[in-house]
């Protein structure tokens, strides 16, 4: 078969015989909402930790105050058996409650990781009748944080609906869940919404708002896995939840209920009139806490590299900053040269490798198009958490070729065959070619 | 370091995800899930690639073109997925009935082919994706995947001939 035809042969193939895969036509929309904030709907992974919802009894919530095991480390490490001892120490578990007659919020754990704030918050019903609750707000210094307020602009975001039976299926009365806060909003002084700011160091209030609902129907209980499609909102007139609870609303929110807001208003008040022409539910309590948190105070030991430029394969490369933590952290920096031979450079790739533990350090290299002031072209590279020690020495490298059949668990991975020395995880690296960093610890 | 943008420069990105989104999001979800084998992790991969795009679109330079942009991403994301350890627990057999359900009418052959491709290494079902379907010549390839061109040209031969075994096994014989 000629090159044209068995082109031509493969794609009528692929096209007519998967033609099934049709797409999701709010993709773009989501996906912008996700960036305001809202967590992206992800199907089928592992990580249920991203989406969460562990239910656990009073008693264990009650014991929770010594952190022998941390959910927040379960989130950042997986299924890794350690957990760097030094993360596990810094885990706060404030363990502050704010409780009002129609339920009580605790924060369990918190942890602060330099760039990210990770937070376990729980949720008690304890009236007996059936109330769904939504984070109405999370706030850092009054800024709202991203990932927060369930009605921030576009669809989307969780409710729990707590407490009672649905269908003759005892709904649990508590309910936990992670959240990685990134990064806080920045508004002007009439509450508009300007874009996403870093999170500040230091001492920070933390405001934490739980809207708290009654349901004005009855309430049903399906599999999610029923309703991919988005149209369920108008199959059933009412809340609809999962078996442990955890209603998603970005499925049954229809576009056009959508209220236009500004930050400085509670998004808890902007759908109540929408929640009740609906017939889901009518507003009843905000349940309101706040903390002082001193951020500096978690803080861990980072590896940070000796402030000199370094040359890799004739680019001359400095880092404004290098933080490489039990936690993860990022490399910023800046290559200098021809922008004609450093994009084509940047474009294959840098990778960090710890060639004596043999692990890849970095999960994804960017770059700007905007050219610094000194000419150079700024990069960053993101840096995946750490389980075991930190290495004392790391490698800066490009990729010669992505090589997995020596990665366990891969299908073509064979145990019986050596690993040449040159192949650091997916990477076969040109070991001639790499920069070496020395690095240091520091608190 | 912030990134606070302002609104207009944000509903410009908005746009051109949207445009993005709709010229390319089919062809992207076959071709993950030509990859990945699960149609679940193919949509969840789509979506992580027009998200990673949508962050990193102020340093896309077109000097390759958006399509070329976008399959780096998806490819890069589904060697992600499938170094999961959710993968590793998956049984990779894979028979008709488990492919998805066809919109369109197809031909016997069809599906025939579409097996085959998936049973190919992965290392060769890339390439041969990457050419075939996606049009892409070698030059283009071998950037994308950080490969010498004669790299390419091998595994496009070597795509070729399994291919061409595959089929044959499949053939009934008389």
């Amino acid at each position: 078969m000629h090159d044209q035809q068995l082109s031509h042969a493969m794609k009528k193939a692929i096209d007519q015989r998967l033609s099934g895969l049709e797409g999701d036509p709010w993709l773009a929309r989501r996906i912008i909402n996700a960036e305001k904030g809202e967590p992206p709907r992800m199907k089928k992974k592992l990580t249920v930790s991203l989406v969460f919802i562990l239910i656990f009894t009073l008693l264990t919530l009650g014991a929770a105050a010594a952190l022998v095991h941390s959910r927040i480390a379960d989130h950042l490490y997986g299924n890794e058996a350690s957990v760097p001892e030094e993360v596990l120490s810094q885990i706060q578990a404030p363990q502050q409650t704010a409780a009002t007659p129609l339920g009580s919020i605790t924060l369990d754990e918190l942890y602060y990781d330099g760039n990210a704030l990770h937070t376990i918050i729980s949720i008690v019903n304890p009236t007996g009748e059936t109330l769904l609750y939504t984070l109405d707000g999370f706030l850092i210094n009054g800024q709202g944080a991203s990932g927060s307020n369930l009605f921030s602009e576009g669809p989307g975001s969780y409710g729990w609906l707590l407490g009672g039976a649905v269908k003759d299926k005892a709904l649990p009365i508590t309910g936990s869940y992670y959240e990685k806060w990134q990064q806080v909003a920045a508004i002007d002084e009439n509450g508009k919404f300007l874009g996403w700011d870093n999170i500040p160091g230091g001492k920070i209030s933390l405001k934490i708002l739980m809207d708290v609902w009654r349901p004005l129907n009855a309430p049903q209980l399906v599999n999610y896995k029923d309703f991919e499609g988005y149209d369920v909102n108008i199959l059933m007139n009412c809340l609809v939840t999962d078996e442990r609870g955890e209603c998603n609303l970005e499925l049954f929110r229809p576009e056009n209920a959508r209220r236009n807001y500004t930050l400085g208003q509670s998004g808890g008040v902007a759908y109540e009139s929408v929640f009740e022409e609906l017939g889901w539910a009518e507003r009843l309590d905000t349940i309101e806490m706040t903390l002082e948190v001193d951020l500096d105070q978690m803080m861990i030991s980072r590896a940070v590299p000796e402030q000199k430029e370094y040359l890799l394969n004739g680019h001359r490369i400095a880092f404004d900053s290098f933080e490489l933590t039990h936690a993860g952290g990022s490399l910023e920096g800046r290559i200098y040269g021809d922008r004609n031979s450093v994009y084509p450079f940047l474009e294959k790739g840098l990778v960090l490798v710890d060639l004596e533990g043999d692990r890849e350090l970095s999960n994804g290299c960017i770059w700007s198009n905007e050219i610094n002031p000194d000419g150079s072209i700024p990069f960053t590279i993101l840096l995946s958490p750490i389980a075991v020690n930190l290495p004392e020495t790391v490698y800066l490298a490009q990729p010669v070729a992505y090589n997995d059949q020596y990665v366990e668990g891969y299908p073509h991975f064979d145990p019986a065959v050596k690993k040449p020395e040159n192949i650091i995880g997916t990477w076969e690296l040109n070991l001639n070619q790499m920069l070496e960093i020395k690095l240091h610890m520091e608190k | 370091m912030s990134n606070v943008k302002g609104p207009d420069v944000a509903l410009e990105k908005e746009q051109a995800l949207e445009e993005m989104v709709n010229l390319y999001q089919h062809t992207l979800l076959k071709m993950c899930y030509l990859h990945l084998k699960d149609r679940a992790l193919a949509e969840d991969a789509v979506q992580e690639t027009f998200l990673k795009a949508y962050r990193s679109m102020d340093s896309f330079r077109q000097e390759s073109s958006i399509k070329t942009w976008l399959i780096k991403i998806a490819l890069n994301t589904c060697r992600d997925m499938n170094r999961s350890g959710w993968l590793r627990f998956m049984d990779r057999k894979y028979t008709p009935d488990m492919l998805p359900e066809a919109s369109i009418p197809f031909e016997e052959k069809d599906e025939e082919l579409v097996l085959a491709v998936m049973q190919l290494p992965i290392k060769l079902r890339e390439v041969m994706l990457l050419h075939y379907y996606q049009d892409l010549s070698t030059v283009e390839i071998s950037h994308l995947l950080g490969l010498a061109q004669s790299s390419v040209s091998g595994r496009l031969k070597r795509g070729r001939e399994k291919l061409r075994t595959l089929l044959e096994r499949r053939e009934p014989h008389a």
